[in-house]
């Protein structure tokens, strides 16, 4: 599910990025808030370390002759807990992108979002915890660990539609895109949910601890709960809009339309003009090639497409407002943490 | 990717980005920013640019030769990115079939310009962020990280996690290894195992944590942010910064062809 | 002087690991703790630098208690060496590392580079400064996790199992390089030659208690040895 840089336009990588960047730093001031979640940074380290040699391992499904590895995002947060999962996550992708040239480096934003945003800012609190906010049970950690597992990937690939389409790289039809994308990653999210309960009940099996205070360390502070209906709210818009759309053949006008509309104002617009002189918006917004106008008409499509990216959109625009909000909070309080209490840290490992 | 890929890749790394080239002396400043300016140029064309990207192709193969990267080490890297962009290609090779141009009697199709536009991008993309991290020590990077003022909290999970990785990795290698020696011949690990399999290396890395979270502490790790060091941004940084920024812009705006 | 004082260590299941632990160390002297496995001798080592709190008991330097208040100071002039040198050694490369308890010392660049190298060349190992921990062998990461620790120029040295992961060659060049260092060493060890070459005291702990605390000689002493399950 990485994105190249090949497949990504300058403005839509840009505007990823700074999203990505904003949940990064988002998280960092919330891990630095908690001194016990400033304790993980050598834990988010080493279990982001962990997680990426573990995707080198293939399990094989007994009967079936296929094989998947785990993913990240969910198992991390169950661990660990969201925003110290996400940057665990975010450190991995870095790493991926720059030594294993697995994703590029301008479509890092893209990435950080669809692999780490998603699945620890998004899915873990709002899917994942709400299941085992009574009690943890083997039977609840297995169906949240691959319900939650699904929507992630679910949501990722269905972004990385909606971003490769945005670039206009591709001629592949958005409906026909999702239709492929989306059936083989609610597949590959099956697996990897599997192997992720599995792990994470056997990790509650050794040492229940460890999930409860992932589980715990989240659970702080009142405003949490405007934020999580804001995010809820667009969880669900880019859900129905996605449902939507896979059973929707395209309409690049609508697509367009919409983009035009909302992103039309920067980055794409001005380069053009530099380029072709003013008037030539159309072209550099034509992200699907001119044929497509020749096959697909379904008028009730535009909406669904249009729906979706004002979805995305809206989500992001609700993030940063979250972000700038809590940004300048700190600002204003500035709290600096006195002594550390070194003794109650440390609970021990030796023997 | 195979972990005994992902391995050698991590030593090859770490072993060029310790050569003494000119490359590999500028500022690190100035291969981010180059390497970023010049993607965003590279991906900034068209579907169907392809020949104005040619000559771009000359950063990548000066560099290449200036850090003197070997080019079988490139290459390996290049097909890790090669299955999504070949499927984005080839899907426009199927849906746009008007025929763009008639060379020598053979007709190519716009797809297929867009297909040569997309591997074109990719091998430039994947190359210039390949070659910063070649010449690169991660040291040099991360400190240049926090220079543009990126999280202490975040630059330390970063560095601490491509330490780790190599640790996984072999241990990783070990574990797969005893599995398969009393797998009776069968492939791969069975699902059913992954729990254990997976879990108890988790666990493991629990305890290490904590261990390693008591090493940085008696070491005087506190909260604080410990400032960073400068590093002298020379004339020479600074006129290769802007060479290659022009030289991006001129490319990208002016036709030659 | 390094003195701990009637240390009793609990950990939180319930389990009391140390009890009643008292001996003292003097600068420049080399002091080996003996013991089978889970004998308690990382607690030990763990609790003279704070890590673990103590349950009852104190430790002392030079006459000072040691607190919440003066846990940096301690650490500074106590130093650990892990068992296991990847968990000690965090950083991308070498020179990162040994300069990472310099810097939290708030010392300057110029004065964090001086320490770093004057560690490295102490221990030979000048030229692994820019490598990275994962392709050393195992002696240069353990010299290496040895220079994390002396680079911050304590007076005391504290080794858990310094042998342990190492080949007879360079378990040698270990047992040279410790016995040059001026510092007053505690080495936790279960391997006896190594105590002997090293050390002039060695203390022998036994389920948490100090069953013996004599010259080097003791060492000899098959019977006492058996009893501890050595």
């Amino acid at each position: 599910m990485h994105m190249a840089d090949a497949l990504l336009s300058p403005a839509v990588g840009i505007v990823m990025g700074a999203v990505s960047a904003g949940a990064i730093a988002y998280s960092v001031t919330k891990v630095k808030k908690d001194e016990l979640s400033e304790k993980k940074i050598p834990l988010m380290a080493v279990a982001g370390a962990m997680v990426f040699a573990a995707q080198m391992v293939n399990f094989t499904i007994p009967g079936t002759g296929s094989s998947g590895h785990i993913g990240g995002g969910i198992l991390l947060a169950g661990l660990l807990g969201g925003t110290p999962a996400f940057l665990s996550i975010s450190a991995v992708l870095i790493i991926q992108c720059l030594f294993f040239a697995d994703g590029g480096l301008l479509a890092l934003g893209c990435n950080i979002f669809n692999m780490g945003v998603i699945p620890c800012l998004l899915i873990y609190p709002l899917l994942f915890k709400p299941f085992l906010k009574k009690n943890i049970s083997y039977g609840r950690l297995s169906v949240s660990s691959v319900i939650s597992v699904v929507a992630s990937l679910l949501i990722g690939s269905f972004a990385v539609v909606l971003q490769t389409l945005a670039s206009g790289i591709t001629a592949l039809p958005f409906g026909l895109f999702a239709a492929l994308m989306l059936p083989i990653h609610a597949v590959i999210g099956l697996i990897e949910g599997l192997i992720t309960a599995g792990i994470l009940c056997f990790v509650y099996k050794m040492r229940p601890e460890i999930l409860g205070s992932a589980r715990s360390g989240e659970m702080l502070k009142s405003d949490v709960s405007t934020k999580q209906i804001i995010v809820f709210l667009g969880v669900a818009a880019l859900i129905i809009g996605g449902v939507g759309a896979l059973f929707a053949s395209t309409n690049p006008d609508g697509l367009e339309w919409a983009i035009a509309k909302i992103v039309g104002g920067e980055g794409l617009q001005t380069e053009n003009a530099v380029q072709n002189g003013a008037g030539t918006v159309q072209d550099a917004l034509a992200f699907l090639p001119d044929y497509g106008f020749r096959n697909g008409e379904n008028e009730t499509l535009g909406t669904s497409t249009a729906g979706i990216i004002g979805a995305v959109c809206t989500f992001i625009f609700a993030f940063v407002t979250g972000f700038i909000i809590s940004k300048a909070k700190k600002a204003r309080k500035k709290t600096d943490d006195g002594a550390k209490n070194i003794a109650s840290e440390n609970k021990n490992s030796a023997e | 990717m195979k972990n005994a890929d992902a391995r050698s890749f991590l030593i090859q790394f770490e072993t060029l980005a310790l050569g003494k080239t000119v490359i590999h002396k500028l500022h690190p400043l100035t291969k981010l920013m180059s390497s970023f300016v010049f993607i965003i140029g590279v991906i900034s064309f068209k579907r169907y640019d392809f020949i104005r990207l040619v000559p771009y192709l000359f950063y990548t193969v000066i560099v290449t030769a200036l850090a003197e990267i070997p080019y079988r080490v490139l290459i390996p890297k290049l097909l890790i990115a090669l299955p999504f962009c070949l499927f984005a290609g080839v899907s426009n090779l199927i849906f746009d079939r008007e025929t763009a141009l008639v060379f020598l009697n053979l007709r190519i199709s716009y797809g297929a310009v867009s297909l040569f536009t997309i591997l074109f991008k990719m091998y430039l993309s994947v190359s210039a962020a390949l070659l910063l991290t070649a010449t690169t020590p991660l040291t040099e990077l991360s400190a240049q990280l926090r220079r543009l003022r990126v999280p202490y909290v975040f630059v330390m999970v970063f560095e601490m996690t491509f330490r780790y990785i190599g640790v996984f990795l072999s241990e990783i290698r070990s574990k797969n290894t005893a599995y398969n020696l009393r797998n009776g011949g069968r492939k791969g690990i069975r699902i059913g195992h992954a729990g254990s399999f997976l879990g108890q290396m988790l666990l493991h890395g629990f305890d290490r944590s904590e261990r390693v979270y008591a090493a940085m502490q008696l070491r005087g790790y506190s909260r604080e942010e410990i400032p960073i060091a400068k590093q002298p941004f020379r004339l020479l940084d600074g006129v290769v910064l802007a060479v290659v920024c022009a030289l991006v812009i001129v490319f990208r705006f002016i036709k030659i062809w | 002087m390094l003195s701990v004082n009637d240390l009793s260590v609990k950990y939180p299941d319930g389990n009391r690991v140390l009890k009643s632990i008292n001996f003292a160390l003097e600068s420049g002297e080399s002091v080996a703790v003996v013991g089978a496995n889970s004998a308690g001798k990382t607690t030990l080592l763990l609790a003279v630098v704070g890590v673990l709190g103590a349950e009852t008991g104190t430790v002392s330097l030079n006459g000072l208690t040691l607190n919440k208040k003066n846990l940096a100071h301690f650490r500074k002039i106590i130093g650990l060496v892990f068992q296991n040198p990847d968990d000690q050694l965090f950083m991308p490369n070498v020179y990162e590392d040994v300069a990472f308890g310099p810097r939290n010392l708030k010392y300057t660049e110029a004065k964090t580079r001086e320490c770093v190298e004057e560690a490295l060349s102490q221990l030979e190992i000048s030229h692994l400064s820019s490598r990275s921990p994962f392709k050393l062998s195992g002696g240069e990461k353990r010299l290496a996790a040895i220079a994390t620790v002396l680079s911050m120029q304590p007076d005391f040295l504290l080794f858990d199992e310094p042998t342990a992961y190492l080949d007879p060659c360079a378990k040698r060049n270990l047992k040279n390089v410790i016995n040059g260092l001026p510092q007053g060493k505690l080495i936790a060890t279960h391997d006896l030659s190594f105590a002997a070459e090293t050390c002039s005291r060695v203390i022998i702990l036994k389920e948490g208690k100090i069953i013996a605390d004599d010259a080097v000689a003791c060492l000899k002493d098959t019977a006492l040895l058996e009893n501890a399950g050595l």
